[in-house]
């Protein structure tokens, strides 16, 4: 049955994405069909595909397959999780440089950027997207939704919660939690568990208003 | 079948003999010269390595013919560029070296005389200038562009859409948000956190960053 990939999110990651997946090459019976806007955080610089509709309006069809590229969380959980319920479903993207998976669990929609590393006995719920150069230790579990930057250390029995957001660089010591839309700030270390909706930036990572930390 | 140009390194310090190892990580197919040495003003620099190449002569000293290629080796922005541009003027033609262990975004442009690491991650839309190097395991997102003759050390991340100013140094692990300027001659320390505008000249440092004097 022939397969149409269509991309969520329009901005720059999901220009990268549509490259590594090009480059990955595509399964038989599998062709680009298009992405869907976001509003106009997408930018001015637009995907080499046609825009479809409106990723909130977007009807699903029968043969569609699509692909999470945005990386807010929030927008990922809302938009994601709409277009799955009016029908549609998912696929991931592990790229090839990712480490072996050992007893992970993997969940739908997930995107593995290039060289990043998960170790043994990871479970990823929905919607996660981990970024290059980021290692992900073992019995690590991560919330649906959680965007993890480039760079980061997320260390043993860590427990990330959904629609959490740790920005690039970011070193989370073993068995702490951090805590449903929590936000870390570029370059933190993780010292103490962080409650839910909380930001925290700096080494130590401290409480700190959500507005001082840009993305 | 026509023989592959000569290529020479500027600069034998540490730097210069990493860029050896790294050109020869590049498959000999994919090579389009034939390494023959290291142009150095310090004529004893390599003495104690078993390195396999001479130190020919000064740069300065070199007569360059307009058929050899030649790749700098410096890792300090302002030096690097000043004798680039000499170099220019005296005809010298530059290549640039790109490890084979990273991965270049097709739609990324990459200007002669860069040095490019392993493990590097350049995104689609990237402007790298000439002369700039980018050490291993780097990530510089969708539409960054970097102008001439700066030095990206190891485990930076540079966010989309950023601007790296002439000249400018990013110590290692240092983090540019998304849209951030490095002015010109800039100095980021290492796993310093840049979000917003650093002006020209600057020497940035810590988390959240803030101006020094020095390092």
């Amino acid at each position: 049955m022939m397969q149409n990939l269509i991309f969520v999110g329009g901005g720059a990651f999901a220009r990268e994405l549509l490259e590594w997946v090009v480059n990955a090459g595509l399964p038989p019976e599998t062709s680009l069909k298009g992405y869907l806007a976001t509003g106009a955080a997408d930018g001015p610089v637009t995907m080499d595909l046609p825009c479809l509709a409106q990723a909130r309006e977007y009807l699903p069809q029968e043969n569609d397959l699509f692909l999470c590229a945005l990386l807010e969380p929030v927008d990922k959980l809302i938009i994601c999780r709409g277009i799955r319920e009016r029908g549609g479903r998912f696929r991931g993207f592990i790229q090839p440089y990712t480490g072996r998976p050992r007893r992970n669990i993997i969940g739908e929609g997930c995107i593995l950027s290039p060289k990043t590393e998960l170790t043994s006995d990871v479970v990823l719920q929905e919607f996660v997207t981990i970024q290059s150069f980021t290692g992900i230790g073992h019995d690590v579990k991560v919330g649906a939704g959680a965007t993890i930057g480039t760079h980061c250390d997320i260390t043993g029995y860590v427990q990330i919660g959904e629609g959490v957001f740790l920005q690039p660089h970011v070193v989370v010591l073993p068995h702490l939690q951090i805590g449903d839309y929590s936000r870390v700030g570029a370059g933190s270390v993780v010292v103490r568990n962080v409650p839910p909706g909380t930001t925290v930036w700096g080494v130590p990572a401290k409480k700190v208003d959500s507005s001082s930390v840009v993305v | 079948m026509s023989q592959k140009p000569d290529l020479f390194i500027v600069g034998a310090g540490g730097l210069g003999r990493e860029v050896l190892v790294w050109a020869h990580e590049i498959p000999v197919e994919k090579r389009d010269w034939q390494m023959k040495g290291f142009l150095n003003s310090i004529p004893s620099a390599l003495d104690g390595y078993d390195i396999g190449y001479p130190i020919v002569c000064d740069a300065l000293d070199f007569r360059f013919t307009g058929t050899e290629l030649i790749i700098c080796a410096i890792g300090d922005p302002q030096g690097k560029l000043n004798l680039c541009r000499i170099l220019m003027q005296r005809g010298a033609r530059f290549t640039s070296i790109v490890h084979s262990g990273a991965i270049v975004s097709p739609s990324a442009i990459i200007g002669s005389g860069c040095i490019i690491a392993t493990n590097v991650v350049i995104s689609p839309g990237a402007r790298i200038s000439p002369f700039t190097t980018i050490l291993g395991s780097s990530a510089i997102g969708a539409d960054v562009v970097v102008e001439e003759g700066v030095t990206i050390s190891g485990f930076s991340s540079v966010g989309e859409g950023a601007v790296i100013g002439e000249g400018a140094f990013l110590g290692s692990h240092a983090i540019v948000a998304p849209g951030s300027t490095v002015g010109k001659g800039s100095r980021i320390g290492a796993r310093t956190v840049v979000a917003g505008s650093i002006p020209a000249g600057a020497t940035f440092f810590g988390i959240p960053g803030q101006m020094i004097s020095g390092f």
